[in-house]
This record gives structure tokens, sequence and C-alpha cells, in this order.
């Protein structure tokens, strides 16, 4: 019975969706402010991915739900992949609930619209983990993007409906891609549930659309535009999921639907691998000289994700990578989720939880170093395992000078990290009465960042990577010094590039076509209807008027009804006196 | 099953809308309830009937109605697994629409005129559904046409009129070119019934070219109440008529009469293997794919709620005309189970445009600010169609336009996936815009005309209730799509069948 633990985790946030919402049957409609607003809000939002983390618990490996008259067939397991991403989206999804519950703060009737879009887009995420056919992929991730513009647009600032129309835009070109790779995998494989060995006929086309549909949501450059706009745009306990667990699912959907390990994808692993380079390239200067701490995020995000698309090219150029590989990945996208999403919940904390000066916000200043210190990888941390478990793809590469990039690129987060708690020791906090449960949720989310090296990763692990983080830290602290002296030098560099990078680039471009656009829908609605316009005043002219002459008489609709009715007693008379010219 | 039964069940069928709807002529302005009994009698009476014969056709039973009217001139009511599927999605939405109809014309004038004819209109529908032959069909096809006008210009306003002759114009035109194209293949082959799998594949060669002649004239007839561009100009015109008129007019009966339509030719009369030999195939997928997109590009231009949904309505009626058109059973799957996706989604969207304007005077898409707040129930049913519409998963729609894009790869034309894509976008392009109004927007200060009614609820009940029933229909047509007795399963048997499998 416990297999069907399976079906709760997905199905019961979506069932609190509603009484989340405070959508209320009866009400009082006359009443502008009544009818607006739920009651109270009630913070279901909070217990939406319990079912989610008892299953990733314990369920063990190898449980399998299989209900064939569900959608178009779904089946449901749990395999060391899909446990591991099971266990720490639904952890991202607990603090970040915890926080959407107690911390948001605004009119009730907006909190209940975000909590269930929170929980549409929690149902989303997680059934696109434990399904394990293409469709549940397909509906958890349309879900789960369709519900998330909401998120980011919650606030109904300038900025955030810019961004969401962004990443609207990208999100459902990603799925418009994604939906046409799937169709072509399904005609390609025959099947809706491919194993690897499936997978190795793919046609080139299919590839690329896979690539490329998942590659939005994974912030591969230049796909990446929408990130770095919608993270730092959404709520905090959006931004925390955003980052945490929903760009993620892009390398789930790859492990599953690319023929990681069957068979030797030389140029399209070679080509990942120098995109996820170039992804970190972008993404580290950029994010550098960014002044908002969760844009800083953002990029740092991105640049992650960039390595991880390296090692999953390596591993799908070279199919001896790729069990250590895709083993790697899956646990530095853990790790990653679950410091990331601690650290875009500690910028909320920083801002709104306590008074400057408190205990609590030298406190809470300490855990976001600490987990920027995990973040960056530093020995001890669970960086630090997470970063271990991909050596082994990245020294087996063919390449040799994959290693010295990955090196570079660690040292070049470790500057990220510290750019972001410049940034935020410096962030002005406003201090809200009522942020024990938050801070709580948070602070188990640490414990398990803090515990992680030493339940998932090698003991030899644990004092590994000290060189990097420390010529990163070094550096830093260099230009920290630098930076206090002679503030003067570098504010320039500050705010070089704005958020969205390529955006502001090809920002006029777009504008330009989408004017165009606008002006030819225009053009083609006014010609539409000046036509539109002619042809009913001429078809008024000949039927509408009651004339008075036989000329008129005739085309009055009696007549015509009569002439109709001719013709086609006509018609039938033919076709009873003829004699079929073949026989039926 | 009974031998008696089997034959007097389709027309029995039929009967059971067009007496009722004959009586409710009779019955006087304010006899409101009788009115209403005899309305639900009709609608509950043809759910039932319909129920047996979706039983019968599952078991494989032929059901066949037949009345001499001349010698070789035969009225033939057949049920097969296709004729089923539309009947049943007529009856069970005819129910719904007819409850409220009787909410929202509560106190409009001539109501027995409305109702009388809009019981006409749906045995008209189901007619066509059940129809064994070509001539069958034309001549219910007219009797909708005909029956379905007076519903048009039902408001008498000078718009109302206007909308409605040109209405009748199209129609008119439309069913004498199919009713020439029919009689041309009569003559050709003499009385011929539908047949799964077509019947002029044995035509000799040298008729070919009237044949392909015929196709050009059928599918022109069809395509007038398809509303296949460039003969949809009707449409957005008849878009004066009451809401359940509209819902009826593009959900139920008369631009899925045309679609059904072009699945019989194509499928039941040609051959779907015959017709792609004779090359009708591909030029039928041009149409529908620039139907598609040109229908969403203008619905994209337009403000008035109800326009913007007619247009949408000319995009989408061609997924099932698409369908038709490639070769191969996955592709037929997907066409057909739009034709029930597509009717559950756009009756939903439509009663909720009557929602709108029946309760807060709201017409236009530019008015929707904030509608989510006042009238959320509403608001989450036209959410739920319009993202059905953009194929959203897991709402209905998407099981259509995965089984289309899968189709079109099995017939190897790839560039239909093309098609789909800038669908899913011009469609997210003229919803998406919307929901965003209704629910991130603030409320206005005043509606433009808001009706008090004495009730709890955001509307009157049974203006509220038929939405929200046919929103749930879409997400469980979605949700539960491989499970037994689904629109899915069924067309998957249809496909069966047409292809021989």
């Amino acid at each position: 019975m416990t297999h069907w633990l399976l079906l709760a985790t997905w199905v019961w946030p979506l069932l609190l969706a509603l009484p989340a919402s405070g959508l209320r049957l009866r009400g009082d409609w006359s009443n502008r402010e009544t009818a607006a607003a739920p009651a109270r809000h009630v913070p279901w939002v909070a217990l939406g991915a319990l079912p989610a983390l008892a299953a990733a618990a314990l369920l063990p490996l190898g449980t399998e739900l299989a209900l064939p008259w569900l959608f178009l067939g779904t089946f449901m397991g749990l395999d060391e992949t899909s446990r591991m991403y099971l266990a720490f989206t639904s952890l991202v999804w607990l603090a970040a609930g915890a926080y959407a519950a107690f911390g948001e703060r605004g009119s009730s009737a907006n909190r209940g619209r975000f909590d269930a879009l929170f929980l549409s887009a929690m149902a989303g995420n997680l059934w696109l983990i434990v399904g394990q056919d293409l469709f549940s992929f397909y509906v958890g991730f349309a879900m789960m993007g369709i519900a998330s513009y909401g998120l980011v647009i919650h606030d109904g600032t300038v900025p955030a409906l810019r961004a969401g129309k962004v990443y609207l835009v990208m999100a459902l070109l990603g799925e418009v891609a994604l939906f046409a790779g799937l169709v072509l995998l399904t005609s390609d494989t025959g099947t809706t549930r491919p194993s690897p060995v499936d997978l190795t006929d793919l046609s080139p086309l299919t590839i690329g659309l896979l690539l490329a549909g998942l590659g939005v949501k994974a912030g591969m450059v230049p796909l990446h535009l929408w990130l770095p706009l919608a993270h730092p745009a959404a709520p905090v306990a959006a931004s925390a999921v955003l980052s945490g667990t929903m760009i993620k699912v892009a390398l789930l959907g790859w492990i599953r639907f690319l023929p990681v390990g069957a068979v030797a994808l030389t140029d399209w692993g070679e080509a990942l691998t120098l995109i996820g380079l170039a992804t970190m390239a972008l993404a580290v200067p950029v994010g550098l000289v960014q002044r908002d701490p969760k844009t800083i995020l953002a990029y740092s995000s991105i640049a992650k994700m960039g390595l991880l698309m390296l090692v999953l090219g390596l591993a799908l150029a070279q199919p001896d990578l790729a069990p250590l590989g895709v083993a790697g990945v899956v646990v530095y996208a853990a790790q990653h989720g679950l410091a990331k999403g601690g650290l875009f919940l500690g910028v909320g904390m920083r801002k709104h939880a306590a008074a400057r000066g408190s205990i609590t916000q030298a406190l809470i200043l300490a855990a976001l170093v600490f987990l920027a210190l995990a973040l960056a990888g530093a020995p001890l941390t669970s960086g630090a395992a997470a970063k271990y478990a991909l050596k082994p793809a990245v020294e087996g590469a063919r390449w040799a000078w994959i290693s010295t990039a990955v090196a570079i690129a660690s040292v070049a987060t470790t500057l990220l990290m510290a750019r972001f708690i410049w940034v935020i020791s410096r962030t002005e906090p406003h201090d809200e009465p009522a942020w024990v449960w938050p801070v709580a949720a948070w602070s188990v989310l640490i414990a398990l960042v803090a515990l992680f090296p030493f339940a998932v990763g090698e003991p030899e692990s644990w004092l590994s990577n000290a060189d990097t983080v420390g010529v990163g830290v070094g550096i830093a602290a260099v230009v920290a010094l630098f930076a206090a002296q002679r503030p003067h030098v570098l504010a320039p560099l500050i705010g070089l590039v704005p958020p969205g990078d390529l955006l502001a680039l090809i920002g006029p471009l777009l504008a330009a076509l989408q004017q165009m656009g606008r002006h030819l829908l225009d053009d083609l609605g006014l010609l539409w209807r000046h036509l539109d316009a002619t042809a009913t005043a001429l078809f008024m002219r000949l039927f509408g008027s009651a004339g008075g002459d036989s000329e008129r008489g005739l085309r009055q609709w009696p007549v015509a009804g009569a002439l109709w009715v001719g013709i086609a007693a006509a018609l039938l008379i033919l076709l009873l006196a003829q004699q079929p010219l073949v026989a039926g | 099953m009974n031998n008696s039964l089997a034959t007097l069940l389709p027309g029995l069928i039929v009967l059971s809308s067009m007496v009722p709807g004959a009586m409710i002529f009779l019955v006087r302005e304010e006899s409101h309830l009788l009115r209403t009994v005899l309305n639900l009698f009709g609608a509950v009476l043809k759910l039932l009937l319909v129920g047996v014969m979706v039983w019968a056709v599952w078991q494989g039973n032929e059901l066949e109605s037949r009345l001499v009217i001349a010698p070789g001139l035969e009225l033939v009511l057949h049920a097969d697994a296709l004729s089923v599927l539309f009947a049943t999605l007529s009856t069970v939405l005819w129910l719904i629409t007819t409850i409220y109809a009787i909410g929202y014309l509560e106190h409009s004038p001539n109501r027995s005129r409305f109702f009388g004819f809009f019981s006409l209109c749906v045995s008209a529908t189901v007619g066509i559904a059940l129809a064994g032959n070509l001539l069958t069909f034309v001549i219910f096809y007219e009797i909708l046409t005909l029956a379905t006008y007076p519903l048009v210009a039902h408001r008498g306003t000078p718009e109302a009129t206007r909308g409605a002759k040109i209405y009748l114009a199209y129609t008119l035109t439309g069913g004498l070119l199919l009713l020439v194209g029919a009689v041309w293949l009569r003559t050709l082959t003499g009385p011929v019934d539908f047949v799964e799998g077509g019947v002029l594949s044995g035509m000799p060669p040298e008729l070919h070219g009237q044949l392909i002649a015929i196709f050009a004239l059928l599918l022109a007839g069809l395509g007038v109440k398809a509303a296949i561009v460039p003969l949809h100009g009707w449409l957005p015109q008849s878009m004066v008529a009451p809401a359940p008129v509209s819902s009826l007019l593009h959900a139920v009966a008369v631009v899925k009469a045309g679609a059904f339509g072009i699945v019989r030719v194509v499928y039941d009369v040609y051959g779907v293997t015959f017709a792609s030999e004779l090359g009708l195939l591909a030029v039928l997928s041009v149409l529908a794919s620039v139907t598609i997109v040109y229908g969403s590009l203008m619905a994209m231009t337009q403000d008035g709620l109800k326009t913007r949904l007619a247009y949408s309505t000319v995009s989408q009626v061609s997924y099932i005309a698409l369908g038709a058109s490639l070769l191969g059973p996955v592709a037929t799957i997907g066409g057909l189970v739009h034709l029930v996706h597509q009717g559950i989604m756009k009756i939903t969207l439509f009663f909720c445009a009557g929602n709108y304007a029946e309760t807060l005077g709201v017409h236009k898409v530019s008015q929707m600010d904030g509608v989510g707040r006042r009238m959320p129930w509403t608001t989450l049913a036209f959410t739920v169609g319009a993202l059905g519409m953009i194929g959203i998963p897991p709402i209905a729609g998407f099981v259509s336009k995965w089984y289309l894009g899968l189709g079109a790869v099995e017939a190897e034309q790839h560039w239909v996936l093309l098609i789909l894509a800038a669908s899913t976008m011009l469609n997210a392009g003229y919803f998406l815009p919307i929901l965003y109004r209704a629910w991130f927007r603030p409320l206005p200060e005043a509606w433009p005309k808001e009706h008090v009614f004495d009730t709890r609820f955001e509307t009157m009940g049974a203006l509220l209730w038929p939405p929200v029933i046919t929103a749930v229909l879409c997400l469980v047509a979605g949700l539960l799509a491989a499970a037994p007795f689904s629109p899915l399963e069924w067309a998957q048997l249809i496909a069966k069948r047409e292809y021989g499998l």
C-alpha cells in the first residue's frame, strides 16, 4: 500500500491548492472589499511537500506504481536519481513553503492566489520527478512553468511584469520545443517510457529539440535571458524554488531522455560541454557586477548549471564516464538546490526578519556566509563533497584542459559568493514581526546543508577543494580591501551590464520586431474590418432593403428561399430519374 | 439486443428532442414550468437513449433505422462508433446548455419560439451524427441551417437580423454546393451508405477527375459550416446571438456539423487511403493549417470577448480537419478526439463569456480587469478552458495536440509540428493576457452593468454551474484520457474500425 505515497506526492499539493487559495463559493459580492478578499489566510501552503519528503525517506528503491488509466498512462517509480531529486526538491519546497506561509506579507486575496500557484508549481515539480514516463514529465513541466509565471509577476511591479513577460515567452518556446522533441522521441523509439537502450537511435532533430527545450529551463546560454530577470523579481519563497529546484529538472529530463551512457554521442556531448563552459564564462563576470543580491544569486545559479551541463556533456560523449558522471551531477544538483534555496530564503530573512544590529541579524549573516562557502565548495562543506562527486567525470575527460577550466570556474564562483556577501552585508534590514516559523524552517535547511557531506559524501572529499576556494577567498579579500580603500575605482564597474545581459543587446531589436508585429496585426485587423464593412454593406444592399420593384422583389428572402427550394427540387428529380452510371 | 429496438433506437433518439421541441412551440409564453419540464424531459430522455446506444455499439451491435421516402431514396439513421461520438457529445452538452439557457433567458421575450428552435437544432445535429448516407446527411444539414437562423436572429435588433442574414446566406450557399456534390456523386455510384473504410476506392480511374471535383464541392459545402478560411466570414458576424446559442453553434451544432461532415466524407465515403491517393488530403491539410494560423492571428486583434472566442473556434475546429487530412490512425485519433475536446472546452469559454456579460455587463477583454476577484468560479472555469485550448496538460486539449503531433510525424509530415507550435504560441498570445487581466489586475471602481441576483453565489445558479461542470469535464477528459469510455478510448475504437485494424 505504501506505493500509493508516490501518487500522494503530487496529488496532495494539488488538493491543497483550493483551500489555500481561499476562494469561497458564497459571499457578499455586492461589497467590493469582502468580495475581493477571503476572510483569513490559512497557511496550508507550508504542508504541501510533506508526502514527497515522506516518500523520499520511507519508500524503498524500486517502488513502482502503474496507473494506466491516469492521463495517457502514468507510471511512477523511485530509482536512485528520482529519490535524490525527490529528497532535495521536497526539502527546498518545504522550507520555501514555510516562508510563503508565514513570511510573505500582503492582502489575503493576493496571498491566496500566490499559495495556490505555489502549490500547483510544486505539484508539477514533484509529478515530473516521481513519474517515469514522458507524459508525466511533460505535464509536470508545463504545470510548473505556467504556474511559475503567476509567481514571478506576483508583486505586480513594472520590473516584475517585464520579467514575467520575458519568462513567459521563453518558457512557452521551451515547452513547444520540448513537446516537439518528445513527439519525435516517441515516434523514434515507439515507447513513452524509454530506457537508455531505446534512445540510441534518436534523430539529430530530436536531440536538438530536447536540448533547446530543456535548455531554456536550465539557463543555457543564450537561452538564459529570463533567469536573471525572473528569479530576483519573484517573491523570496518563489525565487528559492525557482533557483533551487525548478531549473534542476532540465538535467533530470536530459538524463532520462538522452542516451547517456548507452551510446557515444561525441558531437552532441562536446557541444553541450562547450555550451556549459560558455554559460559559466558569461554568468560569472556578469554576476560580479550586479547590485541586487538576488540577481547575483541568479547568475551564480546559471554558472552552476553551466558546470553541470559541462559534466553531462562529457558523460554524453564518453559512455564510460556516464555512471559516475550522472551520479555526480545528481549529487551536485541536490547540494546546489539546498544551498541555493537556503541563500535565497536568507536574503529575505536578512531584509525582514530582525532589526539591524540584533543577535538574530548577526546569526543570519553568519548562516549566509556558511551557505555561500558551501556553494563555493569550501572544505568540510557540502560543496566540497559535491564537487568531489564530479571529479571522476572531469578528470576522465578526453580533453585534459577541462580540469583546469573547472578549477578556474571554481575560483570564479568563490569570487561571486564573496561579492554576494559584500552586497548582502550592506543591505539595510526592515524589521517585521512574526518570523519564528520561517527562521525555524530555514535553520533546518541549513542544518541539512551542514550534515550533507557526512551523509552523502566520501570521507576523502571532506578536505578537498581547499586550493581553489583558498585562491578565490584570497583574491576576494584583496579586492575587498582595495574596494574599501578606494571605492571610486571599482564603482564604475558595478551595474555595467544590466540583469538579463544579452537581452539589453537584442532588446531594441526585439522591441522593433514587436512594434512591427503589432502594426501588422493592427493593419490586418483594420484591413479586415474595412473589407468586412464593404462586404456587409454590399450584402445589405442586395438583401437588406425592402424595395418596391420586381427586381428588388426577386432578391428578397421569400423569393430567394423559393428559388433555392426549386433548385433543390430539380436536383432531387434529376437524382430520382437518372440511372446510376456505376452500380454501388 | 432486441431486434425491433435496434431498428427503432436511432429514430427514437432523433425524435426524443424533435417532439418535445414541436410541443414547446405551442406552450404559452408565461408557462415557464411546463416549458422547462418539456425541455428537460427531452434532454434527459435523449441522454438515456444515447446511453443505451453507446453500450450497444460498444458491444458491436448494428443499429439502423430506415425509412423509404421514394423508390431508391431512403432516409437512413445508422449508429456506428463515429456517430456515437458526435451524438453523445451533442446530447450531453445539449442538456447542460438547456439548463444554462433557461437561466440566461429568464426574463426575455419569445422563449417558446427560442426553445422550440433550440430543440429542433439539436434534433438536426443528432440526425447529422446518425445519418447513414450522404442524402440523409444533407437533409439534416439543411434542417440545422434553418433551425439555427431564428436563434441567431432571436434578439431582433438590427445587428441580430443582419448577422442572421449573413449566416443564412453563407450556410444556404454551402448547403446548395453540398447538395449538388451529393447528387453528382449519387449519379456516379447509385445509393450508397456510409461504410467504415470508404466506398469509392473501387471506382475506375477515368472517373477520378469527377471524384476530385465532387470532393471540392462537398468540401466547399461543409467548409462553410466548419468555418474553413476563406468561408468563415459568417462566424464572427453571428456573435450577436445570445450566449447559449453561441455555445451551441460553436461547440455542439453548426461548426461541429461541418467538421463532422468532412470526417464522414474523408473516411466513410472516399476512404482515407483513397483520398490520399487522389491527393485530396494534401489540399485539406494545407487549408486546415492556413485556417489554424489565420484564425489565431485574427483572434489576437479582437477586443470583443465573444469575437475573440469566435476566431479561436475558426482556428481550433480546423484541428479536426487537420487530423482527418493526415494519413494514419494516430492522426485520426487526434482529430476525432478534438471533436469532443474542442466542444467541451469551447462551450466552457462561451458559458463564461455569457456569465460576464449577464452578471457584470462585461463584453470586452479590456473590461475584464480583476474579474477573477468578483467571479472566481466562472473565471476558474474560463482558466481551465483557456489553458486547455493552448494545450497545457493535463487538460483535454493537450491530448488532441499530442495525437495530432505524433500522427503528423508518423505520416512523415513534420511541418505540422511547426503549425502546432505556432498555434500554441498564438493561443497563448490571445488567452493568457485575458487570464492575466482577470487574476492580476485590480478591480475597477464599477462594472459596466452589474446585475444583482437574489443569491449568495457570484451569479445565478443556473449560469454558474454549467461552466463549472464543463470545466470539470475538460479536466476529467484529460486526466482520465486512458480510462475506459473516455473520448480518447472511443476515438481509438473508431480509428481501429476505420483502418480495419
